[in-house]
């Protein structure tokens, strides 16, 4: 059973995701009054989370190779195979995605439209998702990669706000050229080396350098176009300033666990995806890029900051964070040092939790509020004094926002000590970069918290505003506990990272 | 190997223990107040405890500074790996007794003073002095910076949670969110120049620092420096201290201002060798020396006597970096225990004596030995914290004034600083503490408690000597000096005589005329300071303004959002929703009509061709159908075969 341990994560939300799409209608339509959908979601969900656990301590921390190794061949005839694997690479956002997933559902429980729908499509993405992040073989990756994206049209077209349709079809436009683009790019990839392969085991160490390929009469470089293909496929899906557009309408249209869905799972993946293939596949193109990459990283650093600024609903300034540390995490993958890229890796992990944490505690201000915005265009609060009426509300947020920010003791300090640290190497312009972007931060999030938690309370949010119940106690306590766990004692998480970073860095010349 | 040094797991767990404490009073403090009180008192004697047990150990050791590491982020030998780890030394020891002293005194005043809190906020405040107290011993225990940092970290935490209080009202939110984001950025920058410190270094650790002098070095210094020093409320983060808040004055003071200037004090001085290595010393004493002289001429300006305290006390502290610049570490720690003892007693005598106040107005009564006392208090208290001869300051400010000697200039500037100093720290205490007319019925214990922390603020009790013995040899030393333990250099130190006495007179003398003029001036001609924001109402504004630095903050923030909110209009709404929409409806409706067009045209031709084409045919068809071309048709046929049988026959 060990053996196959994450097909057995992959197919058991599947077969969830199926029980959601046959189980017969219940008669009673409101959700409040139970179904065994949602009981029978939870468990899949569940399920495979635990899975995940048992993964990782079947995993040894001191090997830098893929481990839990399964190998089907799939479409023979033309080397496509059912090619499973972790490494240090990969397991922390194998784990994100076991956290993630049961608390949306968790948090859709008392969804009253559609909630079978839902919960079949947030199986689907877990599913999808850990079938990305796992995937060795680089058709069977891209077939995982592109199914994430269907989902969420049906999330955010059915469950959004007023301009949902709108917001749903530009997700869709940019999921589906960010696909073409990737496959683009593993066509050519698989059709330049002989015999054809997709296994990026069998691509590793730059077999790609030195193809060319016929293009309009010029022959050019396979591993130079194939590694701009995917920065353009992944820079439409992270989101990468100035393609981000899609993103932050997506934000305002989108409910908020389906936007933690997309900025606390969709981005890190990405950004592995953009890992993986580009430190195995292309290290001699990623040491030529890695400036670009840092610049890249630095723009959209300052520009999430900046645009951050100005924002009055909590949705949208969620957004432009992810945008943000989406560049602090490019600065660490340029930095080409152990230091920038494990602390990339554990900022997926934190930022994860931090960005989920962010958009549950949104999403139930503006649940029992009626609105999420926080702050007026002329400056004066439309909230205020959540932290009086519902103190674990506001201790949970200032956990997250603590985190977001770095403070000692929390995730997000140990990636951004590492990110620092790494920066530094590339140049000591990026660290002070860092540092007054991490300023910015501190000011729209105090002010955040100051317009919606402390002060008086607002006419607008009717001065009720219940404290949270059983079941929001119960899926806040995971995310707190990570960020916590995560930031006092990661060296069991940098002990499983370090090994595959070092070995992917030994590669590079 | 053992897991843990048995003096690291005594701190370790007075530390922890502290925190659960913390927070514990914060989600089940409240009434009685007297239960969150007892927890209080509780975990202050966890800090005795602990305070006890590893000076203890100390003393068994010949007071030999010992340190236990650990990796936390990398392993430990690693470089630009993060170590934590605690330290048992005098200094730090010495500061964590302190704390357990202001926290005992203001236990007390709480339960005197403290009555009245609502339910809610009942346990907040202890656990803010509980949190306060844990991160000052953290930050004093740390064997490494980094847990330093994190002792900072709760220290401001504390401070948060005590300015609560006022949570509900918009003026006191935005002062707990300014005073949290203004220590957020000192943090933001501590850990970047620990971080650019420790890049390419060996792990960066107290017990030795071990810095080689590089580009990198100094801007890590610098970063590290700069983000400690904004933890002291100095020049030019004066802003929040120049804000009006209604929180009672000895809460604030403890929490935000004098625990969380220890807290950063610890780093700054232990890193004493490291800046004077990296050459950093003379910018930071220079801008030091600035930032007393604008905070104490702010202090001058201010008519609340809380603002003006607040000022005095960030004066102090800077006067401490000034001191770890010019002189080093000893004389710096002289002045911040002096200073926090002394600032702690006088926010206490101060809120007795508003207390008194407020009871003479409801019920008046001739003044009486209590209030004598608050008012001796209140005399000694500013004594104490201005470097009046007797207490512990003086010892500092004496060494200061020696380094001071062998540059003029320095020197000059140094001595007007300090006067403006003293002058204004007696002014805020004649005109606004001092004065009481009413006696008082608070009880002896709440008023001679703030005692106790004057007379922990003697040189006697540091140095074991009556004269302050700054240099070995002093003849009268009672007992052995805590201050010659904290800093064994001190022993070794022989400064020249001349210099020495010179230092001194100077600085009595200084500190003489100060506070004769200060309290003359208070007391005689208070209508001066009243007159003074109007007779200068521009510059007055300007000054109580912050010198302008609010203002331009602003207008920057203005800036920034401005910027953000045009790339987002530009981009996100320009561009992504409206332009790249129409550009592709456009493209895509112009694209398939010229299609359609194409589409529509090619039909056309083809129909019309195979219309012609059918048209042909079918005309050839119908001649041949009807007429003479049949028969035509059929005699050449009949020809053709005829001819071609006589061919074939041949």
């Amino acid at each position: 059973m060990t053996q196959h341990l994450i097909t057995f994560m992959i197919v058991l939300p599947l077969i969830g995701a199926l029980f959601q799409a046959l189980l017969p209608q219940s008669r009673e339509v409101d959700a409040s009054r139970g179904g065994v959908s949602r009981w029978v979601a939870l468990a899949a969900s569940v399920g495979s989370s635990l899975f995940t656990v048992a993964l990782l301590f079947s995993m040894n921390s001191q090997s830098p190779d893929l481990q839990n190794v399964e190998i089907l061949p799939w479409v023979g005839s033309y080397a496509i195979s059912y090619e499973l694997g972790v490494d240090g690479l990969n397991v922390l956002l194998v784990l994100l995605v076991g956290l993630i997933f049961p608390l949306l559902i968790a948090e859709e429980w008392e969804q009253k439209v559609g909630s079978r729908g839902m919960h079949g499509l947030f199986l689907l993405l877990q599913s999808a998702f850990v079938g990305a992040l796992c995937a060795q073989d680089l058709f069977l990756q891209f077939f995982f990669w592109s199914l994430s994206s269907l989902p969420f049209y049906f999330l955010v077209s059915i469950w959004g706000g007023k301009g949902r349709e709108t917001a749903a079809f530009r997700l869709a436009v940019a999921s589906s050229l960010g696909n073409a683009l990737l496959f683009a790019a593993l066509v050519l990839i698989y059709y330049s080396v002989d015999p054809h392969s997709f296994s990026i085991r069998e691509l590793a160490g730059g077999k790609l350098g030195g193809k060319v390929f016929p293009l309009f009469g010029q022959e050019l470089p396979v591993h130079s176009v194939a590694f701009g293909l995917i920065c353009a496929s992944l820079a439409l899906r992270a989101p990468i300033w100035p393609l981000h557009g899609w993103f932050t309408e997506t934000a305002e249209e989108a409910s908020p666990s389906v936007f933690v869905a997309l900025s606390a799972v969709s981005v890190p993946v990405a950004t592995y995806i953009f890992i993986r293939l580009g430190y195995s596949l292309f290290p001699e193109t990623i040491v030529t890029a890695a400036g670009a990459i840092v610049v890249v990283g630095a723009i959209n650093l300052v520009m999430g900051g900046i645009c951050a600024l100005g924002q009055t609903s909590l949705s949208s300034l969620m957004a432009f964070i992810c945008l943000s540390q989406v560049g602090l995490m490019l600065i660490g993958i340029g930095s080409l040092n152990s230091a920038g890229v494990v602390g990339a890796v554990y900022q997926q992990l934190s930022l994860g939790l931090g960005l989920a944490g962010f958009g549950l505690f949104s999403g139930l201000i503006a649940e029992r509020t009626g609105q999420s915005n926080f702050i007026s265009n002329d400056g004066t609060s439309r909230l205020g004094g959540v932290a009086t009426q519902a103190p674990m509300i506001a201790l949970v947020a200032g956990v997250v926002v603590a985190s977001l920010l770095g403070f000692p003791g929390l995730g997000g300090f140990v990636s951004g000590a590492l990110l620092t640290l790494g920066s530094y190497s590339v140049s000591p312009a990026v660290v002070l970069l860092i540092v007054g972007s991490l300023l910015l931060s501190t000011y729209y999030l105090f002010n955040m918290y100051r317009s919606v938690f402390l002060g008086p309370i607002s006419a607008e949010g009717n001065g009720r505003f219940p404290e949270l119940n059983l079941r929001e106690k119960a899926y806040f306590v995971p995310i707190l506990g990570g960020l916590v766990a995560f930031g006092v004692y990661p060296k069991p998480w940098l002990d499983l990272v370090k090994p595959t970073i070092l070995t992917l860095l030994s590669t590079l010349k | 190997m053992t897991l843990i040094s048995s003096f690291a797991l005594h701190a370790l767990g007075g530390v922890c223990a502290l925190v659960i404490l913390g927070v514990a009073l914060l989600m089940w403090g409240g009434r009685p107040v007297s239960r969150s009180l007892i927890l209080l008192a509780a975990g202050i004697l966890i800090l005795i405890v602990a305070n006890a047990a590893l000076w203890s150990g100390l003393s068994e050791h010949s007071y030999q500074v010992e340190s236990w590491i650990r990796g936390w982020i990398g392993p430990r030998d690693e470089s630009t790996s993060i170590t934590v780890g605690f330290m048992r030394d005098a200094q730090g020891l010495a500061v964590s007794w302190a704390t357990a002293v202001i926290a005992s005194v203001f236990l007390v005043l709480e339960s005197v003073l403290g009555a009245g809190a609502d339910s809610k906020a009942g346990g907040r405040f202890p656990a803010a002095m509980a949190f306060a107290c844990a991160g000052v011993a953290l930050s004093w225990w740390s064997a490494t910076p980094w847990l330093s940092v994190c002792g900072i970290v709760l220290t401001i935490l504390g401070g948060f949670i005590a300015l609560c209080e006022g949570w509900m009202h918009p003026a006191e939110a935005s002062l707990a969110a300014r005073y949290a984001s203004e220590r957020a950025w000192g943090l933001v920058a501590s850990v970047a120049g620990l971080c650019v410190l420790a890049s390419g270094q060996s792990p960066l650790g107290f017990a030795p620092i071990v810095i080689e002098p590089s580009f990198s070095a100094t801007l890590g210094a610098t970063l590290l420096f700069l983000g400690l020093y904004i933890q002291l409320h100095p020049f030019p983060f004066l802003g929040w201290q120049l804000t009006q808040s209604s929180l009672r004055l000895w809460r604030r003071a403890t929490t935000t201002q004098l625990f969380l200037g220890w807290a950063a004090v610890s780093t700054l001085i232990r890193f004493d060798d490291a800046f004077r290595k990296l050459g950093i010393s003379p910018a930071v004493g220079s801008f030091a020396l600035l930032s007393t002289f604008l905070t104490s001429f702010a202090g001058l300006f201010v008519g609340d006597w809380r603002i003006s305290f607040g000022l005095w006390i960030a004066s102090g502290f800077s006067w401490s970096v000034a001191a770890l610049a010019y002189s080093g570490a000893a004389s710096s720690w002289a002045i911040v225990i002096g200073l926090g003892l002394a600032g702690a007693a006088l926010a206490a005598f101060g809120s007795l004596s508003e207390s008194i106040r407020a009871e003479g107005k409801k019920s008046p009564k001739p003044i009486d030995p209590k209030a004598r006392a608050v008012q001796i208090g209140v005399f000694a208290s500013i004594a104490a914290g201005t470097g009046g001869i007797g207490f512990f300051t003086f010892s500092g400010f004496a060494q200061l004034s020696h380094a001071w000697m062998s540059e003029p200039v320095l020197a000059v500037a140094g001595f007007s600083c300090f006067a403006l100093y003293v002058f204004q720290a007696w002014k805020t205490g004649f005109q606004s503490i001092f004065r009481l007319s009413s006696g008082s019925r608070l009880p002896w214990a709440a008023v001679l408690s703030p005692y106790f922390l004057l007379v922990s603020g003697l040189g006697l009790v540091w140095t074991g000597s009556l004269v302050e013995g700054i240099h070995s040899g002093a003849e009268d030393r009672w007992f052995r000096s805590i201050w010659s333990l904290s800093f064994p250099a001190l022993s070794n130190n022989s400064p020249e005589e001349t210099s020495l006495v010179l230092g001194w007179s100077a600085l009595l003398g200084v500190w003489t005329v100060s506070t004769l003029l200060g309290i003359f001036l208070a007391v005689t001609r208070p209508q001066y300071w009243e007159a003074l924001p109007h007779r200068w109402p521009r510059m007055s504004r300007w000054v109580v303004g912050g010198y302008g630095v609010d203002y331009t903050v602003s207008r920057l923030k203005v800036g920034l959002r401005v910027t953000g909110d045009a790339s987002v209009r530009l981009l996100d709404v320009a561009v992504w929703k409206m332009g790249i929409p129409r550009l592709l409806t456009a493209l895509i409706q112009r694209t398939t009509r010229y299609a359609n067009l194409m589409d529509a045209a090619l039909a056309n031709t083809l129909n019309q061709s195979m219309g012609r084409g059918v048209d042909y045919a079918s005309r050839g068809l119908q001649l041949i159908q009807g007429g003479d071309v049949q028969w035509y048709l059929f005699y050449a046929l009949g020809a053709g075969l005829a001819l071609m049988a006589y061919f074939v026959k041949n």
